[in-house]
């Protein structure tokens, strides 16, 4: 017997209704709020410092801000939000909404930092209104199309960093997890910096989450990266839908076990292929510029 | 006084201490030697923010309640924990002796910087235990990343190098000033909290 | 007509049996559940809530099958569960813990879970104190917040691991007056240390030890099996099964052979309890 059984109507469902009180709890994480007023500041000031922004000038600024605050910054935020209710892991689990659907909310809210992502870069190419590249080095020679798809990729790392937080929240309970790896990520990013010269530096420039296109110690000197950003965005992609099939793996029994097993071998597999192909693929060698 | 030591060292949660400095410290013995173009300021900073996050952990204390009670002060309780962070600062400088030179690093800077790093992170994980965080680690470890990692994208800082790794960038008033006043909190934040105040006598 | 039937349920670790083919049956009504530290207790309550599966047995909770996924399902829609020891997350309040709950247990429509979280915090007390963060309330309210998670929807099974462990008099009066509420047309089985409890609010009683129901029966049934054992001495006597000083100075004595003459007393849930676990400790008290 339960006094008000019509109270639990079927719609909206139980997901969005847990979506939406995660999305409050992620908007109110310190860690979230600050890495959003920091991102917000930044972007601000660079575009009333800079007197002459240019498309590239405004992609590595923008890129690297929304890379950091969102990327990184919603990663620890969700990493943290997913672990929060470890403390009450005894009550949680006798509830009728089971992990799978709490992880589920817990992914969907991930588009918080993607929205933001947009919107400041709207804010950005509205504000800033980047005139065409007039130098001849950095993305002066770089096809407009490959611009416009690093910045995709961005974008999708505003999603895939929180995505890769709710993962790591639900497999590793270490309570230094988040921030260990964090530094393990930025490394590998920032590692992807060095000339790529051969195959597997190349693989290896493609393979990160987050990479910029060209590299270069100096001004006098930069180096455009090999490797094809037309399959690098469905490659990042594919991270992104791996995350989210391993979050909900935890926990999985039984049919839906399998399905997820079998759906992420073939993601995997996808994103393997991707990251070769996009390997291979592109400029060949590498385009010395000189200022 | 080791065998005074060893319970306070038993109550640290080694777990969360040796492997964030595992992951710096590899991170740090690869750029050391060599790997991607030698010793670079960057991965350098990236190991030092993974020792803070093991460094700070040293002074969890979930049964801060219990052992307030206890005889042995909390400043001799500290100081018994940071004996376990102690090796994590000798071998900080000892790296920034080998990198010494190159690629025109300078072990003086990058010693000072990270050892400032590390004490400050230290007193305020103190601070925050103090005032009741009886676990202050995730937190001040949380912050301290974020900070380094926005300092290593985004500096100079109004003008400011925060993290120092040459010899002519920076300021060098700004980590000598960072340690003494480390060692200062640390030495209040130590106090017994249970003391009364000192009130002023007119004589 | 029963309401929760477990047969032969066996709950193992390795070589170790933790709940050895426990049979039981429980319809409405406050049942209690005794048992020294170590009984199986928890692991049984934890069974029950869905939260844990036994190694073997058969299992019927409120006409589901919670072995199955769709059963345990079924089960937790009309379930309520008071773990032990209740973490909250940091920075909620004793609403927005509820609350939080409450969505997880398919509160979808946002004013009636309101609704009812404000009902249950009510209930418990917590009314003025919901806004509070938890991390600020004394052990006693953060303990009603997490009883009152348990309350909402007025479940159909409550299951009840030490709920007045930390509560004054006055609170836990206010909780057996919640329980016996609630158990009216619910299945409640609370596990618990005192009893008084048990005297003061339950119906039934189980006594599980070493994984084993040991005993199971009405209170009064089991108050009974204590009378003419319980006795008042001016001397401790070695043989009882378990004495004390009282603070009246006399020694009170538990045990299966009253001397000849010995002032026998009314015995209580302890006595019938204590005698029933043949305990051989003396306990002093001053």
């Amino acid at each position: 017997m339960t006094t008000l059984t019509a109270a639990r109507s079927t719609e909206p469902s139980p997901v969005l209704v847990m979506a939406r009180i995660e999305a409050g709890r992620l908007l109110r994480h310190p860690i979230f709020a600050v890495a959003l007023a920091l991102d917000a500041w930044l972007l601000v000031s660079s575009v009333m410092v800079d007197p002459e922004p240019n498309l590239q000038r405004m992609s590595e600024t923008w890129a690297i801000l929304t890379a950091f605050c969102l990327g990184v910054g919603g990663f620890l935020a969700m990493y943290r939000v997913t672990r929060s209710t470890d403390a009450s892991r005894e009550v949680v689990a006798a509830v009728p909404v089971d992990e799978q659907q709490r992880t589920l909310a817990l992914c969907l809210v991930c588009v918080i930092p993607l929205g933001v992502a947009v919107v400041s870069g709207l804010f950005t190419l509205i504000a800033w209104e980047p005139g065409p590249i007039t130098e001849p080095g950095f993305y002066g020679r770089l096809p407009w199309a490959d611009v416009w798809l690093f910045n995709v990729c961005v974008l999708l790392a505003s999603l895939g960093g929180p995505l890769l937080g709710v993962t790591l929240g639900r497999w590793w309970s270490w309570p230094m997890a988040g921030a260990v790896s964090a530094v393990l990520l930025v490394a590998w990013c920032v590692s992807t910096g060095f000339r790529t010269t051969s195959f597997v530096t190349t693989l290896h420039h493609q393979a990160a989450p987050f990479t910029l296109p060209i590299t270069g110690a100096s001004s006098e000197e930069t180096f455009r990266q090999g490797g094809s950003w037309w399959w690098r965005v469905p490659y990042v992609a594919s991270l992104c839908a791996l995350a989210v099939i391993a979050a909900l793996l935890h926990g999985a029994t039984d049919h839906r076990r399998t399905l997820l097993l079998r759906t992420g071998t073939c993601v995997a597999v996808l994103a393997i292929v991707l990251l070769v192909v996009s390997t291979l693929t592109g400029p060949q060698g590498v385009l010395l510029w000189r200022a | 006084m080791a065998g005074l030591a060893v319970p306070e060292l038993r109550a640290i949660a080694w777990g969360h201490v040796i492997g964030p400095v595992v992951v710096g410290t590899t991170l740090l013995a690869f750029t050391t030697a060599g790997l991607l173009d030698g010793p670079q300021p960057t991965f350098l900073w990236l190991g030092l923010g993974a020792l803070i996050l093991g460094v700070v952990a040293c002074l969890d204390e979930p049964a801060a309640m219990v052992t307030g009670a206890c005889p042995a002060t909390r400043r001799r309780r500290t100081v018994e924990r940071l004996l376990a962070a102690s090796p994590v600062v000798v071998g900080w400088c000892v790296l920034a002796g080998l990198v010494d030179g190159v690629n025109g690093l300078s072990g003086s800077a990058l010693a000072l910087t990270g050892t400032g790093s590390l004490l400050a992170a230290i007193a305020a994980a103190d601070v925050l235990r103090r005032l009741g965080v009886d676990e202050p680690g995730p937190v001040v470890g949380s912050v301290a990343l974020l900070g380094l990692l926005g300092c290593l994208l985004f500096q100079p800082i109004g003008g400011l190098v925060v993290l120092q790794a040459y010899d002519d960038l920076g300021s060098t008033a700004l980590w000598p000033a960072v340690l003494v006043m480390s060692i200062a909190v640390l030495a209040w934040s130590t106090n017994d909290p249970a003391s009364p105040a000192r009130t002023l006598r007119r004589r | 007509m029963t309401d929760i039937a477990l047969t032969g349920v066996t709950k193992s670790y390795g070589s170790t049996h933790v709940l050895d083919s426990v049979d039981l049956e429980l319809h409405a009504g406050v049942t209690g559940l005794l048992g020294p530290n170590g009984a199986g207790k928890t692991t049984l309550l934890r069974i029950l809530a869905t939260v844990l599966a036994p190694t073997s047995g058969q299992l019927c909770v409120l006409g589901n099958d919670p072995t199955t996924a769709p059963g345990r399902t079924a089960c937790r829609r009309r379930l309520g569960y008071l773990p032990q020891e209740t973490g909250f997350p940091r920075g909620f309040t004793p609403f927005a813990f509820v609350n939080y709950i409450a969505a997880l247990k398919e509160w979808t429509d946002r004013e009636a879970r309101h609704d009812e979280v404000r009902r249950v915090l009510d209930q418990v007390g917590l009314s003025e104190l919901s806004t509070k963060k938890l991390r600020r309330l004394s052990g006693g309210q953060r303990h009603r917040a997490a009883l009152a998670q348990a309350l909402i929807g007025d479940p159909d099974l409550l299951v009840l691991d030490e709920p007045t462990t930390g509560l004054d008099p006055e609170q836990r009066a206010s909780l057996r007056r919640v329980l016996s509420a609630a158990g009216h047309d619910a299945v409640v089985l609370l596990a618990t240390h005192q009893t008084e409890d048990v005297a003061a609010l339950c119906e039934r009683v189980i006594v599980l030890d070493g994984g084993r129901v040991r005993w199971q029966g009405t209170v009064t049934e089991l108050v009974a099996t204590a009378i003419g054992r319980v006795w008042l001495a001016d001397e401790a006597q070695p043989g009882a099964l378990a004495s004390w000083r009282t603070g009246t100075g006399r020694f009170h004595h538990v045990g299966h052979a009253p001397p000849a003459g010995a002032e026998l007393v009314e015995p209580s849930v302890e006595d019938a309890y204590l005698l029933l676990r043949g305990t051989a400790a003396d306990v002093a008290v001053a």
